[in-house]
């Protein structure tokens, strides 16, 4: 047997197998409140990175629940650890000391300490396989936590709202209506901005705010485009005049009358000096030499030629530009039947001042060419004028009087069975007889007819009062 | 350190003289060297000892045995039904005095001895047995206001036949609980039965070559006094007890299924003091887990107050403490269930 020679060796190993203890316990809780706290952290990483976005790095001060899980283990362990004495007996038991190590703590035990066996430290053995697991699982959950992308984890932006489509179309408006001009370059860039703003910023959690937005954006993009249609059409109705001058002065020039021509020449000089002003493609469009001849009022045939391509090219474009308006959805395409009327014949228009020249102005008499052909009707215009409808009939007495029936009636009607329907309003006489039929000669025994009772056995003779042909209901 | 433990030199005399009277039990009685153990141990601790066992096993033979090993007053009643507590405990008898009167005058009753062999014990009425209870605890008897020691030491080995039990009073709880051990005498195997009847005659044993006296005993009493009990086994020994209760915490689920009443306190003080003896016996001067283990059958099995669901199912006292004493730490260390301590 081999023999101890103090107590020091038994305190020692006492001391040691405590201290082994105390690490399994440690590391035993250590685990089990690692793993409580790292799915505790993983939740709330993924909340805080899903709610508010939150970036990896503060996150990662979590790493310091896991000392305080350690430390917390420990003082844990320290409490469970069993008592001196009681590691005292264990080893005693294990090592069959028969109570001498046990005694050895309380009393002096003198020769037998050369009698005691030497103390073996019993295996500690832990069932580790669970709080292993738990503790892998954890801390595999608290990494995907931390590495999850943000796209997959965010809340608030898991939901945009898809207006590509919507914001498409109105690029492509526009764009239209930078190209035609109609907007000017900085309001079409400010309206890009702020279409592209709505399609990044569209959110599917305030989808009426994106669809308002969107809503206001169309309307200032189709107002645009009308006040572009307005604005061409009655520019049209302006060079209209003018164009029919030049042409009419073109091709019958030698019907007037030098006093007629010169007039004709004077008003048109006037009517394309203000074209020019307004419009600049038109002035850009005529030569020099007719620009100057404009300007001075004499115009001769080659004048009038000048001034009349420039003016089909003018309307040309500008039907052009609204055409394309149209196609890009922003215009009615019926309203631009004023713009793009069809050209007129003006070779009359000579004759036409030649016979009014004494009863108005050459001004006059081409506002009345150029004007629609009547308001419509007999007296109204020419055969081809359309018709114009002004004010619709009034609809007043043309209804039937809405009259609030007296409780006693509505009861009446709630009991009343429908067995037909007349054509017309049925006669009543103001006696309250029937006069034709089974109601022949009968009279109502009180009250209006309205308010009669008919009984079950009269059903029959009502429903052939109904069935009779027409000519005797109607009166 | 306040004391010292017994040192070898104190112990190993007395040890020596123990193991001698084993040994003469071994030789007298063959095949029974645990139950001679226990006997001796129940003795050294002053205890009162029941043994129960079939006709013939040998337990009176052992009691005899011992009675002459120790060179102590040995006296044997045989309990029967008509048996009085006067005939135990003595009687009044009036007698002639030398100036003429006549007085009443005690005759004390067997129950005056050393060694009180009550064979049979089953077999008395109540009444009878019920006379045996204040010499036991008291060590005294009380007859008609007056009160008499009983010699020191005192002990009652009582035997009882578990069958033919028609006409029999079963001990009452009170009276068994006085017995520090109730040790059960099973049949001897085929080596000891032919030890038996080849070496001796009519089976009567040898004559003792060996005795004890009284100082030599004592001395044994004084060195037992001195046996070390550390602090953990008495705990122990306390858990055990408690545990026999099924409402203690520490109760095991036979002990709450099957169990009416647990061990009293005076089990804990017997276990305490036959684990001495039983450390002694084993030559050594502190107490072991061990020691506690291997008497807390003896000592417990009879207080135990099992209930009917217990023998519906065929679970006595013995599986209940065998299996208490198996799941019971003896070191009281509570671990997490899945750390546990390996040899």
């Amino acid at each position: 047997m081999n023999l101890q020679p103090d107590s020091a060796s038994h305190e020692l190993s006492i001391r040691r197998f405590a201290r082994r203890l105390a690490l399994l316990l440690t590391l035993k809780h250590s685990l089990a409140f690692i793993a409580v706290w790292c799915f505790v952290w993983g939740i709330v990483a993924l909340v805080l990175r899903a709610a508010a976005a939150t970036p990896r790095k503060p996150l990662l001060w979590g790493a310091i629940g896991v000392a305080v899980a350690v430390i917390a283990a420990a003082v844990i362990s320290r409490r469970q650890l069993p008592s001196r004495n009681s590691v005292r007996a264990l080893l005693d038991e294990r090592n069959d000391c028969g109570g001498l190590l046990m005694a050895e703590g309380d009393a002096g035990i003198g020769e037998w300490q050369m009698r005691m066996p030497e103390i073996a430290l019993p295996r500690l053995r832990w069932r580790s396989a669970r709080s292993l697991g738990l503790f892998a699982a954890s801390v595999a959950f608290v990494a995907i936590s931390l590495i999850v992308p943000v796209r997959f984890a965010t809340m608030n932006a898991a939901r945009p709202l898809d207006v590509s489509r919507e914001v498409e179309n109105l690029a492509a408006q526009i764009e239209a209506l930078k190209e035609a001009q109609v907007i000017e370059e900085a309001k079409a860039e400010a309206l890009e901005q702020k279409l592209d703003q709505l399609g990044a910023e569209g959110s599917g959690e305030d989808p009426a705010k994106t669809w308002e937005a969107l809503d206001h954006l169309a309307d200032a993009v189709e107002k645009a485009a009308k006040d572009a249609v307005e604005k061409a059409v009655a520019e049209q109705e302006r060079l209209a005049g003018a164009e029919a001058l030049a042409e009419g002065l073109m091709a019958g020039a030698d019907q007037l009358d030098a006093k007629t021509m010169t007039e004709a020449m004077q008003t048109l000089s006037a009517m394309m000096q203000g074209a020019m002003k307004e419009n600049e493609m038109l002035a850009g469009s005529l030569s020099p030499e007719t620009q100057e001849a404009i300007k001075s009022g004499a115009l001769n045939s080659e004048h009038l030629k000048d001034i009349s391509k420039a003016l089909s090219r003018n309307r040309s474009a500008t039907g052009q530009k609204l055409s394309k308006l149209a196609q890009s959805g922003m215009i009615n395409p019926s309203s631009l039947k004023g713009a793009q009327a069809n050209r007129r014949d003006n070779s009359g228009l000579a004759q036409f001042l030649k016979e009014n020249a004494q009863k108005m102005s050459v001004e006059e008499a081409v506002g009345q060419w150029c004007e629609n052909p009547g308001k419509g009707g007999v007296d109204r215009g020419r055969g081809d004028a359309a018709m114009t409808w002004t004010d619709g009939s009034s609809e007043k007495d043309a209804k039937f009087k809405e009259k609030v029936l007296p409780p006693s009636v509505v009861a009446g009607l709630n009991d009343s069975q429908m067995i037909g329907l007349s054509a017309s309003v049925p006669a009543v006489d103001k006696n309250g007889t029937a006069a034709h039929g089974a109601l022949n000669n009968t009279a109502a025994g009180g009250g209006s007819a309205y308010t009669q009772t008919i009984l079950p056995r009269h059903k029959g003779a009502v429903k052939r009062y109904f069935e009779r042909p027409n000519q005797y209901r109607e009166r | 350190m306040t004391e010292t433990i017994l040192q070898p030199e104190e112990l190993n005399p007395a040890v020596e003289l123990a193991n001698k009277i084993l040994n003469q039990l071994d030789r007298i009685l063959l095949g029974r060297s645990e139950l001679h153990r226990l006997v001796l141990a129940g003795i050294l601790s002053r205890g009162h000892i029941l043994l129960e066992g079939l006709p013939g096993v040998g337990k009176t033979a052992l009691v005899k045995a011992l009675g002459d090993l120790l060179h102590l007053q040995f006296k044997r009643v045989q309990f029967t039904p008509d048996l009085m507590p006067g005939d135990i405990l003595g009687t009044h008898i009036l007698q002639g005095t030398d100036d003429g009167r006549r007085a009443m005058e005690f005759h004390p009753g067997p129950v005056f001895t050393n060694l009180l062999l009550a064979d049979e014990i089953n077999r008395a009425s109540p009444k009878t047995q019920s006379a045996l209870l204040e010499a036991m605890q008291e060590r005294a008897v009380t007859l008609l206001g007056t009160t008499r020691a009983l010699p020191n030491p005192f002990f009652v080995l009582a035997s009882q036949n578990p069958i033919e039990l028609e006409g029999t009073y079963p001990l009452p709880e009170a009276q068994l609980d006085r017995f520090l051990f109730k040790l059960n005498v099973t049949g001897a195997d085929v080596e000891t039965l032919d030890r038996i009847i080849s070496t001796r005659r009519r089976g009567e044993p040898p004559a003792s070559d060996f005795v004890v006296t009284a100082d030599e005993l004592q001395r044994i009493f004084t060195v037992m006094d001195r046996v070390f009990l550390p602090k953990p086994v008495s705990r122990y020994i306390s858990r055990v007890v408690a545990a026999t209760h099924a409402a203690a915490d520490e109760a095991i689920d036979e002990v709450r299924s099957y169990v009416s009443y647990g061990a009293s306190p005076r089990a804990a003080i017997a276990m305490a003091e036959a684990a001495r003896a039983y450390a002694m016996l084993a030559g050594r001067p502190t107490v072991g887990f061990e020691d506690v283990k291997t008497i807390a059958a003896p000592v417990l099995n009879h207080r135990l107050v099992v209930n009917y669901k217990a023998r519906f199912d065929g679970v006595d006292s013995h599986a209940i403490i065998s299996k208490l004493l198996a799941q019971l730490d003896e070191t009281g260390i509570k671990l997490p269930r899945d750390v546990q301590i390996e040899a």
